[in-house]
């Protein structure tokens, strides 16, 4: 050994930590941990009404066009991000981005307008309960106006009767239940004056302050002086359609069986189950970690869920591969400490390349915003998940396969690289001694 | 320095170039680029970080209803004709949905009108027939509850058709999603023609017919005479004609099957240019920003087509208070099983009239087949004349139909309709039994109706829209992660790497600043492959690239430990780097090709963000292979040959 080189290095060298001997232990709690998250999905659905905390992008949901003017009344561009700091106070999750259009101005001219349009999915300011017992009072105070439909959408009651209704009657009615009804416009109450010419009943629409309502008032305060006007608002419908859902579902499925098959070719097939487990564990533990933070759920988590499974993936080959190598060049010991010894070797990469993944998506976790703080927290969790998995779940899913159906070190194949010929080795009893491997040559 | 030394760092400088040349598109204006300069395309930036257009749809959801008032009427035609009954049955534009039947005999009146409420009576209402029906009439509408069902149903169709639409055509995670009745399309980016061309798409209503041509027909030959073709050069004498320069035309042609002579009358008319009142240019809607400035004495110049003015002369415009021929003469009045279709054609060659025109055929009205007996439709040329083709193939209903079809109407014209326009008409000389129908491109621009053909097959493969779209609105969206957001990442990515470069050159030292180089190589070289081939950026995107750039670290790590190992051991520097690379090879080929099997997977069977993810990391493998295993090779080849003599040991 020559010890001029001076390596500033992460572990003194010659680490050698026991990992084998702790497996069992580690494979009951991740096991119990995986059962927890899943778990979590069921208590968030009775407790908190949805599996997770799905965003516009998966359940649909309101979009709400807002203009700004100043106190002199011409249009103001305003910073998205204090409109997203005003509303998130209340609601976490709510998208906010720029939109423009042309409008016209007092004086009749077009002049552009740099308005936001806010993502939320609530789709009414209503309660249900307030919403049911609106309909309820509804239905009896008009009872002689033989109303065949009454419910809402959002902020809309959808009304179908024999006999008509005037907005002034039914105004009382919804404020009972603090509902501000808006009057119709002229159009309106033209369109709702006759009834349906087959059916010869009337189909009208009563619309509350809702939602928009709710908002201005919200962004008024926060951005005084300028003044806040909804131009529309509206529900939507999930981005992410079953379709999605169910090719990403069968992507991954697919995607980790031809994983497994990879390494049943390039490796060995007891590899293959252990790797496939880890990446499961990951994408369960995050999962898991989104469900009980109750962190929001959109395309982009999605994207972050693939990358925690990529890295997940890329981190268990590589362990593999120095089991594999390890396998090849030592002959006399014992598969439990040949897999101690190998992990030892990687542990300084390992440390290293996660903790500098880790401090990376960390920054944008602090730093960042929106999205991309929800897709760096679902890195953050999964380079931990993803480097505990690789060793303390995937390499013992090797060792207890090795143990129950090949007797000993089986022979370990290599097809590239240094080409070690494979030889099998008798399996020997030799209590596991110290130190490194000793290099062949 | 020995030579192959040498050879791997000029071709690395030629990367570098290479990619630099492949990105400076991306950041540069068109015109601030030399003409002469190789490369064009620019990487595009998703919704999510650049934003795009915002357009809002309506869908004509009654047309939805009126086509099931129709379906009911076929149906019930069909039952009336098998039981012999007589009976006529219509469906009234008002109230929607409305089907009225009236019998001739009134005593069979009560028959009818049970059967008609076992078999509709679920999805039905009856009735007060209006005064104007014949008395006796039995009338009954699509109800209110089915009509929403029927709404809803169209409404999701024509988002998922959309949808398909947009994914055929390549545009990188567009959004469609449902407002109330409406829907609303967000497209990424802002090139103005990529944009145009993409709406041309989704507003196409793609509904395809195949109806049979009646020549030979008396009325046709009456309207032939009519118009007259006596005069010079086979120019009309009829002065309405003249004045709208519409031609009466003929085609004769003797079927294969040596049957009698068949005659084709046909009126044409070429689009021409003309100065019109402002009413006249709205009504042919060519009222528009362009020349609303170009106003002379209250009038614009218009092309007006040839079928606009063929339309005009036989059917006249209230509006515009013009009599049309049929009302002019009711003998020309229509027949009601009949209707005219209208063709599209550009001039031959050899033609002397350069301008395009449009010709009549006198239809049967009855649609015999629709694009819903289609499987599938797929580009091709013609071996005959190397025209773009579309390739239709029918599925089993479709291919019967179609069989029973052109053996009915051998020595005939079959028309293919798509959207209300004849798109061909060719003679059938025998049944076609082989499931298979093709549409052959008009025009004269190869690359034109090529991409008129791409479009076809894109449509036609996701099916016709239930109902036809309107645009309401459109708007320009800011990114979706907002501007703040935006900033705030771009903060955060710095600090990123600048954390990296600390804890690589803290750790390598002089070997660290190699991967950080090697960072900035391989993200260029990613964006270089994302600029070449002109695909899109998204958050999803960028999310595979943080994990290639974890990945080609970590690569750097299990080569630098590598060697350090071998160092320890006591080998020497040359021997060191060497067996560190050949080493690591191994771990470095298996993690990056087990990605790649995944990322394979993810872009055949994902869609949008997942696929948008899936590319970029498959980018991202061979680019952390090639940086990994010949840029970091190249460096620390570089480093000890630099060094004269045996290096006793290196900064790593």
């Amino acid at each position: 050994m020559s010890d001029h080189h001076k390596f500033r290095y992460l572990l003194p060298p010659g680490n050698n930590f026991a990992f084998v001997s702790k497996f069992k232990a580690w494979l009951i709690f991740s096991i119990i941990m995986m059962i927890a998250s899943i778990g979590m999905l069921f208590v968030n659905k009775s407790m908190r009404g949805d599996y997770m905390n799905w965003t516009i992008d998966f359940k649909g949901g309101s979009e709400i066009i807002v203009a700004f003017k100043d106190a002199s009344g011409n249009y103001a561009q305003v910073d998205p991000g204090k409109v997203r700091d005003a509303l998130e106070k209340d609601e976490a999750g709510v998208e906010v981005s720029d939109m423009s259009w042309t409008a016209q101005d007092k004086d009749g001219n077009d002049v552009p307008v740099n308005g936001m349009i806010i993502r939320t999915t609530r789709f009414s300011a209503l309660s249900p309960e307030t919403a049911a017992a609106a309909i309820a009072d509804f239905n009896t105070t008009f009872k002689d106006r033989e109303i065949s439909k009454a419910s809402w959408s959002g902020d809309r009651m959808s009304v179908r009767s024999k006999k008509p209704i005037k907005p002034e009657e039914a105004a009382p009615v919804f404020k009972k239940h603090g509902l501000d009804l808006k009057l119709w416009s002229e159009g309106e109450a033209a369109l709702y004056s006759h009834p349906d010419e087959g059916t010869g009943e009337y189909n009208l629409w009563f619309s509350m302050y809702g939602l928009d309502r709710a908002y201005e008032q919200k962004l008024d305060e926060a951005l005084k002086p300028v003044d806040a006007t909804v131009v529309q608002s509206y529900g939507v419908g999930a981005k992410a359609g079953d379709k999605l859902r169910n090719d990403a579902a069968k992507a991954i499925v697919y995607a980790i069986f031809l994983i497994m098959l990879y390494l049943a070719f390039r490796f060995d097939i007891r590899y293959a189950p252990g790797a496939a487990f880890a990446t499961i564990h990951d994408a369960v533990m995050v999962i898991g970690v989104f469900a009980v933070t109750w962190t929001e759920v959109s395309l982009t988590s999605v994207a972050g869920l693939l990358t925690v499974m990529g890295f997940s993936v890329n981190d268990t080959v590589i362990v593999f591969d120095r089991i594999r190598e390890n396998l090849a060049k030592v002959k006399d010991k014992k598969l439990e400490r040949i897999i101690d010894i190998s992990i030892n070797e990687m542990l300084v990469r390992t440390i290293l390349t996660s903790s500098t993944v880790f401090a990376t998506t960390l920054i944008m976790n602090i730093f960042g915003e929106g999205l991309v703080r929800n897709f760096a927290f679902a890195m953050n969790v999964g380079v931990i998940v993803g480097v505990y998995s690789s060793i303390f779940l995937a390499v013992p899913f090797f060792l207890w396969i090795s143990k129950k159906w090949y007797s000993g070190p089986a022979p370990s194949r290599r097809r590239l690289g240094n080409v070690v010929p494979a030889s099998a080795a008798k399996p020997e009893v030799e209590a596991s001694a110290s130190g490194k491997p000793d290099d062949e040559e | 320095m020995d030579r192959s030394l040498k050879w791997r760092l000029f071709a690395l400088f030629m990367s570098c170039l290479l990619c630099a040349g492949a990105v400076l598109p991306t950041f540069l204006e068109r015109d601030q680029l030399p003409s002469w300069f190789p490369f064009s395309k620019k990487i595009q930036l998703g919704l999510d970080l650049q934003g795009g257009l915002h357009i809002v749809y309506s869908i004509d959801l009654d047309k939805a209803i009126d086509d099931k008032a129709s379906e009911i009427r076929r149906d019930l035609e069909s039952r009336f004709a098998d039981e012999k009954t007589a009976a006529t049955v219509k469906t009234p534009s008002s109230p929607l949905g409305a089907v009225v039947v009236t019998l001739t005999d009134p005593a069979k009146r009560e028959a009818a009108l049970s059967a008609i409420q076992a078999d509709y009576g679920g999805d039905t209402v009856s009735y007060d027939c209006a005064a104007d029906q014949p008395p006796g009439s039995i009338c009954f509408r699509v109800s209110s509850e089915y009509a929403d069902g029927i709404k809803r149903a169209a409404l999701t169709n024509a988002v998922t058709t959309i949808r398909e639409r947009i994914n055929e055509k390549g545009v990188a995670e567009p959004t469609v999603v449902e407002k109330g009745d409406e829907i609303v399309v967000e497209l990424p980016g802002l090139d103005k023609a990529a944009i145009q061309e993409t709406r041309d798409i989704i507003a196409r209503t793609a509904k395809l017919e195949f109806k049979v041509v009646d020549n030979n027909s008396e009325y046709m030959k009456r309207l032939y005479a009519h118009v007259g073709s006596e005069g010079k050069e086979g120019k009309p004498t009829e002065p309405r004609a003249i004045e709208l320069e519409i031609q009466a035309e003929i085609d004769q042609w003797r079927p294969e099957d040596g049957s009698g002579l068949q005659t084709d009358y046909f009126l044409l008319a070429h689009d021409r240019e003309e100065w019109l009142t402002l009413d006249e240019a709205k009504a042919n809607n060519c009222l528009n920003k362009d020349n609303k400035e170009k106003i002379e004495n209250g009038k614009v110049k218009c092309l007006v087509s040839g079928r606009r003015r063929i339309e005009l002369y036989l059917f006249g415009d209230k509006k515009l208070n013009i009599k049309g021929l049929v009302e002019i003469d009711p003998t020309f009045k229509l027949p009601d099983d009949r209707q005219i279709g209208y063709e599209f054609n550009e001039p031959t060659p050899e033609a002397k009239d350069r301008r395009n025109f449009w010709r009549t055929y006198y239809l049967d009205r009855a649609v015999r087949l629709t694009g819903s007996g289609i499987s599938d439709a797929m580009g091709s040329y013609d071996p005959n004349t190397n025209r773009p083709i579309v390739l239709l193939d029918f599925n089993r209903h479709g291919s019967r139909v179609f069989g029973d079809l052109t053996a009915e109407i051998v020595g005939k014209k079959l028309a293919t309709i798509l959207d209300d326009k004849v798109k061909s008409a060719p003679i059938i000389n025998g049944a076609i039994r082989g499931g298979r129908a093709s549409i052959t491109m008009g025009g004269s621009d190869a690359s034109r109706m090529e991409k008129e053909r791409n479009e076809l097959v894109n449509v036609l493969k996701t099916g016709s829209l239930p109902a036809p779209l309107h645009e309401e609105s459109s708007s320009e969206v800011g990114p979706t992660l907002g501007r703040d957001a935006i900033e705030k990442t771009r903060l955060s990515f710095g600090l990123g790497i600048a954390l990296v470069i600390i804890i690589m050159v803290g750790i390598y030292r002089w070997s660290g600043w190699i991967s950080v180089f090697g960072v900035a190589f391989h993200i260029s070289l990613m964006l270089a492959v994302m600029a070449v081939f002109g695909a899109t950026l998204t958050l999803p995107g960028i999310a595979a690239l943080v994990l290639s750039v974890g990945m080609l670290v970590d690569g750097n790590i299990l080569i630098y430990e590598r060697i350090r190992d071998e160092l320890t051991l006591g080998k020497s520097v040359r021997g060191a780097i060497d067996l560190g690379f050949s080493r690591a090879f191994s771990a470095i080929l298996d993690g990056q090709l087990t990605t790649a099997a995944a990322g394979w997977v993810l872009m055949q069977y994902g869609s949008g963000p997942i696929k948008g993810f899936a590319v970029m990391l498959l980018v991202g493998v061979f680019t952390t292979l090639v940086t990994n295993l010949w840029v970091s090779r190249i460096f620390l080849d570089w480093y000890v040959s630099r060094k004269k003599g045996t290096l006793a040991t290196i900064s790593i």
